[in-house]
């Protein structure tokens, strides 16, 4: 069984914190396929969070093939299907690339990062962004 | 919301209990005492007015100086309506809304209205059924002491028993109640009962001889005989006045015939002709003016309790 | 989508001050709602108006779609905990529990019960030897019992601990999620309540500012950073339907926005908006609002 925390000073939003931490257990192996998640009464009076968040982040889930809703008895981790990523050779290759030109100029790291977050920020809108971590 | 009602005011209730059971305790063994006495000083046979110096005058007087002290403390029993009106009253709605409770109690599926008219109509009830019992008490204590003739209808003395304690028990919870509905904190509600519980208390005092027009008894100062000391009446005042109706001054005079008088040396100075006069209520008119005062009272409480309805029916 | 409560408005004056004017709100069922300003706003005022408490010098409330006049059907359907929770202090917890049971038609003894053992309350204990925290659940508890439809907190954790303010919302957001209850609850402290409430009513000045889901407002607002500028330029940008507060520092200019598209001017870097930062925003800028209409107009300089 998971138990979620929250941090409430990440701009992070809380249900997205939630997913994350499914998505994050379930990459490490502490939640398997089958393993109940807890009920959305026990998740919003642990972590003083409205039910309606606990709702949405489930249905994300849901959606996003990670876990399946069954009525009555409650929601369960899923086997998870392998994601192929589409062109990663090339897009790796032109990333490096494009990172050893950027460091030939002077950039430090940290320029980089900012560069790459503010690229991402405007690429994707708001519900679809995921933290880089 | 009577089960509320009690569970608020029992702790209350029991303490008023245990006071008239104090006050039982100390008046019966008196009154006991007070009734075994007349029998012993031979007062039993001795009724009504009597002449100067019988007898029966004399064992009156011996008894009257023996229960003065009790007779001189019952003023204090004045009093205890207005502490019922205190210490029942005036906290019923104060208290309530000076600690925020109405905002609970009003969220319980009760009307304010429902929750005044319980509350006050359990409070009044008891506090009524305390005044009677007190009263019937202290009616029963005075019996003796009206036997030697101190009247039930004097000035104080009317107050302290028959109907009107508990109307004025009722009258003090009243204002106890509407204080607190005018100022929602107990401390100045109580105040406010004070000033207003004396206030009525002395006005209606004041008005009391008016209630009925008062009799009037002329008898002259130089007599063969005189009526004697007046008993179980209230007597406003007594004057001597000349023949030719002049106010001689307050006192009741007499004096042996003109003849014999001048050895008296009270009887000095008047002029045979001059004349007693007494303006009293007669001992039967008693009753009548126990139930006016009552009535007057009662209305009061009606008008408060109605005030306090208007007044809690808009508060928040 | 059905309304739990509405007013249209709405006003109360105590003397010749109005403590809340012109409130015209209404709140979708099964939200939990928060309603924030600063003390003074009104906030009491509007809480005591929808519980039957007072009555309006103004306008209409109406609950459930029905009005509170002498309505003990549907003031039955609406528990309230006022300020500082007041409880009869000489009342055990039991007597109180007792007291619902004999007074309310609908009441739920084992609920509260329940809630109570939860949160480790003995029953027999005056409620005055209880520590405010506890006086605060016994409140809620009692509250809950009645199995309203609408439940109506005033400052129910102002005067809380940080473990006792903690304790109280998680016992709220379990009851929220086993009844699916309207909450509206009031705070000047809004911290609290962006974990709990999932639509925002501002009340500044005695009027309502800031009306909607949390989520949507969120959505629609950002904060803009960038180099110093006068707000006048920004107005222009694309995306940029007003300004709702601006502050400069040195050679950077910080910017609240309400927006109506995305903005991509990359002379600034957009960031979203807390719920705290939102809410401050407002209530330093009385001039703005989220309302539609001719008194609440978008601030601009």
């Amino acid at each position: 069984m998971i138990e979620f925390r929250l941090d409430a000073h990440s701009r992070v939003a809380t249900y997205t914190q939630l997913v994350q931490q499914v998505k994050q257990a379930v990459r490490l192996g502490r939640l398997d396929p089958g393993d109940r998640l807890p009920a959305v009464r026990e998740v919003a009076e642990s972590l003083a969070i409205n039910p309606n968040t606990v709702l949405k982040a489930y249905r994300e889930l849901e959606l996003a093939g990670v876990v399946e809703a069954r009525a009555g008895v409650g929601t369960f981790v899923r086997a998870p299907a392998r994601r192929l990523l589409v062109n990663q050779a090339a897009l790796e290759r032109e990333l490096s690339t494009w990172v050893r030109r950027a460091r030939a100029a002077g950039w430090e790291r940290e320029d980089l990062v900012a560069l790459v977050e503010e690229t991402m920020r405007a690429a994707f809108s708001d519900n679809e962004r995921e933290n880089l971590a | 919301m009577i089960w509320m009602t009690w569970r608020q005011h029992r702790a209350q209730a029991l303490y008023f209990l245990v006071a008239l059971a104090v006050l039982a305790a100390v008046l019966v063994p008196l009154g006991l005492s007070m009734f075994r006495a007349l029998t012993d000083l031979g007062l039993s046979n001795c009724h009504g007015t009597l002449p100067v110096g019988d007898p029966c005058d004399v064992a009156r007087n011996t008894f009257a100086e023996r229960f003065a002290l009790p007779h001189q403390l019952s003023i204090l029993l004045a009093f205890v309506p207005l502490l019922v009106g205190l210490f029942a009253g005036a906290p019923l709605v104060a208290r309530e809304l000076e600690h925020g409770t109405h905002r609970l109690v009003w969220m319980q599926g009760v009307t304010r209205r429902r929750w005044l008219l319980v509350k006050v109509g359990l409070v009044l009830a008891g506090a009524a059924a305390f005044a009677a019992a007190l009263s019937a008490l202290v009616y029963w204590w005075w019996t003796p002491y009206e036997r030697v003739g101190t009247s039930r209808f004097g000035e104080l003395e009317f107050d302290l028993q028959g109907l009107v304690p508990v109307g004025y028990t009722i009258f003090a919870v009243a204002l106890g109640v509407a204080a607190g509905a005018l100022v929602p904190k107990v401390l100045p509600a109580m105040a406010v009962t004070v000033a207003g519980f004396i206030g009525a208390r002395v006005a209606v005092m004041v008005a009391r001889p008016h209630f009925q027009p008062a009799e009037e008894a002329r008898f002259p100062l130089f007599a063969e005989s005189h009526p004697g000391r007046f008993v179980d009446m209230w007597q406003l005042s007594t004057r001597v006045y000349s023949a030719d109706g002049q106010d001689l001054g307050s006192g009741l005079i007499t004096c042996p015939p003109a003849a014999e008088a001048e050895l008296d040396r009270g009887c000095a100075g008047y002029q045979p002709g001059d004349y007693n006069l007494t303006r009293f209520h007669p001992a039967s008119d008693y009753w009548t003016f126990q139930l006016i005062e009552t009535g007057i009272f009662l209305a009061a409480a009606a008008l408060l309790i109605v005030f306090a309805f208007r007044r809690l029916r808009r508060f928040t | 989508m059905s309304i739990a409560l509405e007013t249209t408005g709405l006003g109360k004056r105590y003397g010749r001050q109005w403590a809340l004017g012109d409130c015209t709100l209404s709140l979708p069922v099964g939200r939990v709602a928060a309603l924030v300003g600063p003390n003074g706003a009104g906030k009491t005022t509007l809480l005591h108006l929808i519980a039957g408490l007072a009555q309006p010098d103004a306008g209409h409330v109406r609950v459930f779609d029905q009005a509170l006049v002498n309505n003990t059907e549907v003031l039955a359907r609406v528990g309230f905990v006022a300020q500082d929770s007041p409880l009869y202090l000489d009342f055990t917890v039991a007597d109180l529990l007792t007291m619902g049971a004999r007074l309310n038609r609908r009441w739920d003894t084992d609920l509260a019960r329940a809630r109570l053992a939860r949160v480790d309350i003995p029953l027999d204990k005056p409620t005055g030897k209880l520590s405010g925290g506890q006086r605060a659940q016994v409140a809620l508890a009692l509250a809950m019992a009645k199995r309203p439809d609408l439940l109506l907190l005033d400052e129910p954790v102002a005067s809380l601990d940080p473990l006792a303010r903690r304790e109280f919302l998680q016992a709220l957001m379990g009851s929220v999620a086993e009844d699916g209850t309207t909450v509206l609850l009031s705070s000047h402290i809004v911290g609290d309540l962006e974990r709990a409430c999932d639509y925002l009513i501002v009340l500044h000045t005695a009027r309502v500012q800031v009306l909607g889901g949390v989520d949507e407002l969120l959505a629609s607002h950002k904060i803009l950073v960038g180099l110093r500028r006068e707000t006048a330029d920004v107005a222009g940008t694309a995306g940029v339907a007003a300004v709702v507060k601006q502050s400069h520092a040195g050679k950077q200019t910080t910017l609240l926005v309400r927006t109506d598209g995305p903005i991509h001017d990359p002379a600034w870097t957009v960031e979203d908006v807390s719920l705290e930062d939102f809410v401050l925003a407002y209530l330093a800028n009385s001039d703005a609002g989220t309302l539609p209409g001719p008194s609440r107009r978008g601030a601009s300089t």
